[in-house]
């Protein structure tokens, strides 16, 4: 029998509670240990039950280390499930309310009651940690076993089992019944997650998301049609309000919880326990007020920006309405001055210092911009937007205005033109940038005609990919003579179109010619209807072939006052386009089609 | 940590103050505004009907629940949570210690983490409730488990003890015992208790007054001495069906065919005055034990609620 010298405590109150934690888990532990031994038995034992028994648990390995791979889904589900089991075991005392009242009854500090069970509870962790990683690393197979993957694992274990070990826990703070905490223990981090996602929408999404759709919001409001798709947007708005009034009722839910259960006041418990709920329940409330205020905030920063908008929107609405109610002809007259990129030769000449791409990225695709009074051209480009929109419901009316555009190389922009070339088909594009290159009265127009040329032909075929990210219909050649571009001088969009462009005017001339590659019966079309000829081909690869300025003075004066950065751009890009097109091509590897024979 | 191996008495005893206590446990109030004031060295015994809150109001006062309302207040409000719990002994209802521990190791585990423990009173105390230490506690009988619970709760020779039915399944003898040592230990310890019992018998030995309790409430406290000389049974027999007396301080009862009035306080001649108009009426006046008459006030409790 046990003495009673015996209930002398020779040990701290930690200690005391250590050891009572660590025996209580353990007797959790051996179940599950029994568990993972059978099984470690199972597989050991698998190849006597002959190969039939081995397929059937997919089975394909034949040493021990080997097998033991499959335990992987299994020792991982038992590292989520033991350590939130223990967790919830340890909280409650000993799964039955005597323990936890003996806990409470006796003058021990919550903070060493929590830190023993929380060592106990990480030590039971690492423990199947180490089974997971040995199971999911016992086969060495082709890939290394690095210390990479090896910290990965751990970290991810780890992690994984403080997930079942927190929820447990906190599962069992919240509930009375064993049971109910158990099934707490696995709805928590679902909860949790879901609060997380919830709180990431309130803070960061929905203010970033007031501010990029105030300008749809406004236009739906006028009832002024929106480039976007509606219904795209709607479904964002909804969510984005379902979103916040499901994060604000969890945050809310949250307050009323720590309120509640820190209401009332017991001798002496003065109070740590029901002072820390008040003060989470304070500053979850307080978060809560602080997001109204912000969002307020931003709401009347919002209003102001919206009252600004609001204004130019609905002018830019009457525009469209009225333009709505003008005929073909009428729209085709007033949308003469509309222009996209090619205003001036200022931006011209930006697009020389500064190479295509880079320019074009920021200057192409106004159309974004709210409407302006004081600036002209916006009111032409609405009526040619119109007359865009009117091609949906009267297209032969439209294609014969569109045709008459493009055609009208005198009263119109070459950038007009494109824009109806466009509307008709890639096979107008082409036509019209050919004419234009011919045509051109200025440098700038040559450059826009060659880029247009060189983004319309397909040469995925060859293993190029497209020259622009825009979404643009591209002519594809059968049986293309084979050719490769020198890599130093594709960095350059500017010589990359070029080069390109050569490739397509040298296919068209092989087209004409009934020889491959061919195009489709619409290229022919649409090279006779621009009268495009062998001689206005060979033209235009003559042109292609010239350097592309003639003089480089006026843009090195202007990269002078503009850094030393410019003049090396400027010289780059003078290295790459003051040659012939034919220096674009590998020789060796390049039809000699391409090629200019007096190279 | 320290342990008094001698024995140790506090300077002051422990007065306790609840005020408008309030828990639920889902649709179940168990607590439902209760008001006691627990002066420092009385003893206390709170009477009522099984769920009527008294285990809950223990865990309360402990903090192994917490309120929705009320307070609970110290004589003492400087003390701190720790030292207060170490100054309160609790013997639940059911025994509070692990039930894979043996019974000398649960002594040793509470040893360890009450500062104030006193080993020779808990040796006192095990010799006298005569516990086999190295059996474990699952082990254990009702009554054995009683015992150890009063061993666990009472070692460190607390000022503020709180007995929630301690003597459920014990014995006759340790009964008395057990009963005995509390009375000498409030005599030399002079400390405070409160003692939840339906033992009516063994709150009129050991308290000052009692405390009816009824779906969570404070009903009514009467000295002890008051508990069974304060009530009168009359059992009248020839009385009419329809026949109801109209008192607030009497409860009444058909049984047999006869009508129980319990009466409460000075009621007997004013009653007995309306039975002298009831010419059929015969009766006879039943001495009450204090058991009865406390089962008669809460049958009494409950119709009025």
């Amino acid at each position: 029998m046990m003495q009673f010298q015996s209930q002398t405590p020779t040990q701290s109150p930690f200690t005391a509670l250590l050891r009572k934690d660590i025996r209580l888990a353990s007797q959790l532990m051996l179940p599950a240990l029994g568990i993972v031994a059978a099984l470690a038995v199972f597989v050991a034992v698998l190849p006597l039950l002959g190969l039939d028994a081995m397929r059937s648990f997919n089975v394909k390995h034949t040493t021990l280390l080997q097998r033991l791979e499959i335990l992987f889904p299994i020792l991982l589900g038992m590292a989520i499930v033991v350590p939130g089991w223990i967790a919830v075991a340890l909280t409650f005392g000993d799964a039955q309310r005597r323990g936890s009242t003996l806990v409470s009854m006796l003058p021990v500090a919550s903070r060493t009651k929590w830190i023993s069970k929380l060592i106990v509870a990480i030590a039971c962790t690492m423990l199947f940690t180490a089974f997971t990683i040995s199971a999911a690393y016992a086969n060495p197979g082709p890939e290394a076993f690095i210390f990479n993957n090896i910290a990965w694992a751990l970290g991810i274990g780890v992690a994984v089992q403080l997930l079942g070990m927190c929820s447990g826990f906190a599962a069992a703070a919240f509930t009375r019944s064993t049971v109910a905490a158990y099934v707490l223990a696995i709805g928590l981090p679902i909860a949790a997650l879901l609060t997380i996602v919830a709180l990431d929408w309130l803070v960061g999404r929905s203010a970033l998301f007031l501010f990029t759709t105030s300008t749809a919001a406004i236009r739906v409001e006028l009832g002024i049609d929106f480039d976007e798709s509606p219904t795209f947007r709607n479904w964002v708005r909804a969510h984005e309000d379902l979103r916040q009034i499901v994060c604000l009722v969890t945050l809310l839910l949250c307050a009323l919880f720590c309120a509640w259960r820190g209401r009332g006041r017991v001798a002496g418990h003065g109070d740590s326990t029901r002072g820390s709920r008040r003060t989470l329940a304070w500053c979850i409330a307080t978060i809560l007020f602080a997001v109204l205020i912000v969002n307020s905030i931003m709401t009347v920063q919002i209003s102001s920006y919206y009252s600004k908008l609001t204004t130019e929107l609905r002018k830019q609405g009457e525009h469209e309405a009225q333009a709505q109610l003008k005929s073909t002809a009428e729209l085709v007259d007033e949308s003469r001055d509309f222009t996209r990129q090619f205003r001036n030769t200022q931006q011209c000449e930006q697009i020389f210092l500064y190479d295509y791409m880079a320019f074009r990225s920021t200057t192409s695709d106004t159309s974004f911009h709210p409407y302006r009074p004081d600036e002209p051209a916006r009111g032409s480009l609405l009526d040619y937007y119109a007359l865009a929109r009117r091609y949906e419901t009267r297209p032969e009316e439209v294609v014969v205005a569109f045709r008459a555009i493009m055609h009208d190389s005198v009263g119109r922009e070459l950038d007009q033109r494109f824009f109806a070339a466009d509307n008709i088909g890639p096979e107008a594009v082409i036509g019209v940038a050919l004419r234009a290159l011919v045509d051109a009265a200025t440098p700038c127009e040559r450059l826009f005609a060659i880029e247009e040329l060189g983004a319309r032909i397909d040469l995925e075929q060859m293993g190029l990919e497209m020259v622009r990210q825009m979404a643009v219909m591209l002519i594809s050649f059968s049986d293309l003579p084979p050719f490769a571009f020198r890599e130093t001088d594709m960095q350059f969009p500017t010589c990359g179109y070029r080069a390109r462009a050569i490739v397509l005017v040298t296919a068209l001339r092989r087209h004409c010619a009934s020889a491959p590659p061919r195009a489709s019966e619409a290229m022919t079309e649409a090279l006779a209807e621009f009268g495009i000829d062998d001689a206005t081909l060979d033209k235009c690869r003559a042109i292609l072939e010239a350097p592309l300025l003639e003089s480089w003075e006026p843009l090195e004066g202007k990269a002078a006052g503009g850094g030393e950065h410019l003049l090396k751009r400027l010289s780059q890009l003078k290295d790459c386009l003051d040659c012939n097109g034919s220096v674009f091509f590998k020789p060796a590897e390049t039809d000699p089609a391409y090629l200019i024979a007096d190279r | 940590m320290t342990t008094n191996d001698t024995t140790t008495s506090s300077v002051s005893a422990l007065g306790l103050e609840c005020r408008g206590l309030a828990l639920s446990f889902g649709r179940v109030r168990a607590l439902d505004g209760f008001n006691l004031t627990l002066t420092a060295g009385e003893a206390v015994g709170i009477v009522g009907r099984n769920g009527a809150g008294k285990s809950t109001l223990f865990r309360a006062i402990i903090g192994a629940e917490s309120l929705e309302r009320g307070t609970i207040l110290s004589t003492t409000p400087t003390l701190t949570r720790l030292p207060l719990l170490a100054r309160t002994g609790f013997v639940p209802d059911t025994l509070s210690a692990y039930d894979w521990m043996r019974v000398g190791e649960s002594i040793a585990y509470v040893a360890a983490l009450q500062p104030n423990f006193d080993a020779a009173w808990s040796r006192e105390l095990q010799a006298l409730l005569e516990l086999d230490l190295d059996v474990r506690v699952r082990d254990l009988s009702r009554g054995m488990q009683a015992r150890l619970a009063f061993v666990l709760g009472l070692s460190h020779k607390p000022d503020l003890v709180l007995l929630d039915e301690p003597l459920l399944g014990v014995d006759a003898v340790t009964h008395d015992a057990v009963l005995e040592m509390l009375a000498r230990m409030r005599a030399t310890h002079q400390c405070t208790m409160l003692i939840a019992s339906h033992q009516l018998g063994d709150l009129a030995r050991l308290t000052d007054r009692v405390v009816f309790m009824d779906r969570g409430r404070d009903v009514i406290s009467i000295n002890t001495d008051e508990l069974a000389s304060g009530s009168t049974r009359l059992i009248v027999r020839g009385l009419s069906l329809e026949w109801k007396p109209n008192f607030d301080r009497v409860h009444f009862r058909r049984q047999d065919g006869a009508c129980v009035l319990t009466l409460q306080g000075h009621v007997e001649p004013a009653i007995k005055a309306i039975l002298a108009n009831e010419p059929s009426a015969r009766f006879e006046r039943v001495a009450l034990s204090i058991n009865e008459a406390c089962a008669d006030r809460l049958r009494a409790m409950e119709d009025r609620s």
